[in-house]
């Protein structure tokens, strides 16, 4: 076994990246040491393994190098964590779309079980929201830059594993709720729910399993600056939003009763904002208290260093 | 030079290196060498990872081309790298000029 080739085994060991990315570097990183030995051994004259050496040498810490390729495949899983908040979204919606369409059997007495399975499932679907859209937020304000930091991906992954699993909670609690009335399960909505929870499901494993590459040690960083993208200050509103919320609670709570007051009078037959704002009131003080309170419990707020 | 005192400028030095016109890893590294006049001698390694981050940015494309008789991935100025390295100039010369005018004052 050459120098090059011990080298090239020791980076590879060291690289935490997908599998075909890793081929492809470890080629790469062979071909560049195969070229400068030749070089070094044209040049000065040296013998190839003494070339080798120098080679190897001159290419820096193996460890080092492999440290700063596990940060750009940080980086990328950072990229990708929008797509499966939005996907976990839409899941969400699909879901929903099937629990609240209209009930052709309401008759029957709704029972402790079912009503304890519906309110989990859909405590767990906000929860899965205010988490999801937290690690999005962040994901996005990074999402044009080369290289993510440490703190950035730790937030994003404890948003999105927040998300995923109350997700699945979710799914489990609207599920069960919904087999307990066993008379529905061959309706319309029960079709709906049924692909609903399917795709919540496919959706939070998938989630999961993205995280894996979000999972790179701290020390991970790359030392050069990371290079914004044209749309980066754009893409920071969302972050710049919940730094917001997080700092001024209650104007937040404020707004967002304006929001889902205006939101509720426009779904009502007849529009009436005393009808509406209690409604709204309730929603947004409900949404903002669980991000501020459970916030720091499940690690969706933390101060940036 | 140290890698510490690059940094943040490695980015920028690698796109107008690309600039000139496609090449491979180590014909970059040779170039920043040969440019700088020896003083810019990184850990080769060290410009690899730059190159998958930039190209990840979309600043870079990258090919699979025969060099030499061998394979070789090589590199191109991307579109938005030239409007990156347009605006990584502006920095630059903005901040150069600063530094300049102040470690450059002679003693009163």
């Amino acid at each position: 076994m050459t120098s090059i080739d011990r080298f090239v085994a020791d980076f590879a060991a060291h690289l935490r990246v997908g599998r075909r990315r890793r081929t492809a570097i470890v080629e790469e990183v062979r071909d560049h040491l195969v070229d400068a030995a030749e070089a070094r051994a044209r040049r000065f004259g040296e013998p190839r393994d003494r070339a080798e050496d120098a080679a190897v040498a001159a290419f820096g810490s193996p460890a080092v190098i492999a440290r700063r390729f596990n940060a750009a495949a940080g980086a990328r899983a950072m990229r990708r964590a929008p797509f499966v908040g939005v996907l976990a979204g839409a899941g969400v919606v699909v879901g929903f779309l099937g629990a609240a369409a209209p009930q052709p059997h309401t008759t029957h007495q709704a029972t402790a079980a079912m009503q304890v399975t519906f309110f989990v499932g859909v405590l767990a679907f906000q929860v899965a929201i205010v988490a999801g859209v937290c690690g999005a937020a962040r994901a996005a304000a990074v999402w044009q830059r080369s290289a993510s930091s440490a703190v950035d991906r730790a937030f994003v992954r404890r948003c999105m594993t927040v998300s995923m699993l109350a997700l699945w909670i979710g799914v489990l609690g609207v599920t069960t709720n919904f087999v307990l009335h066993a008379r529905r399960s061959a309706d319309a909505n029960g079709i709906a729910l049924a692909a609903g929870a399917v795709a919540m499901i496919c959706v939070a494993t998938a989630g999961l399993l993205a995280l894996v590459r979000l999972d790179v040690n701290p020390d991970d960083d790359d030392v050069t600056t990371p290079t914004d993208g044209e749309w980066s200050a754009l893409l920071r509103a969302g972050d710049s939003v919940m730094r917001v919320v997080n700092r001024h609670p209650m104007v937040s709570c404020a707004a967002a009763t304006i929001a889902a007051t205006t939101w509720a009078m426009f779904q009502a037959e007849a529009p009436s904002v005393t009808a509406a704002l209690p409604w709204g009131v309730g929603e947004a003080v409900t949404v903002v208290a669980a991000f501020v309170l459970l916030g720091p419990t499940l690690g969706l707020r933390e101060t940036r260093g | 030079m140290r890698g510490q005192q690059l940094k943040g400028h490695l980015d920028t030095m690698v796109m107008a290196v690309l600039e000139q016109g496609p090449a491979h890893g180590y014909a970059i590294i040779e170039s920043l060498r040969s440019l700088s006049g020896g003083l810019f001698d990184l850990p080769e390694g060290t410009i690899y990872p730059v190159l998958h981050r930039l190209e990840d940015a979309g600043l870079l494309t990258s090919s699979q081309e025969v060099v030499g008789n061998r394979s070789r991935r090589v590199y191109r100025l991307a579109p938005a790298g030239r409007r990156s390295l347009a605006r990584g100039r502006t920095t630059w010369r903005t901040f150069s000029a600063a530094v300049t005018a102040i470690v450059g004052l002679n003693p009163a």
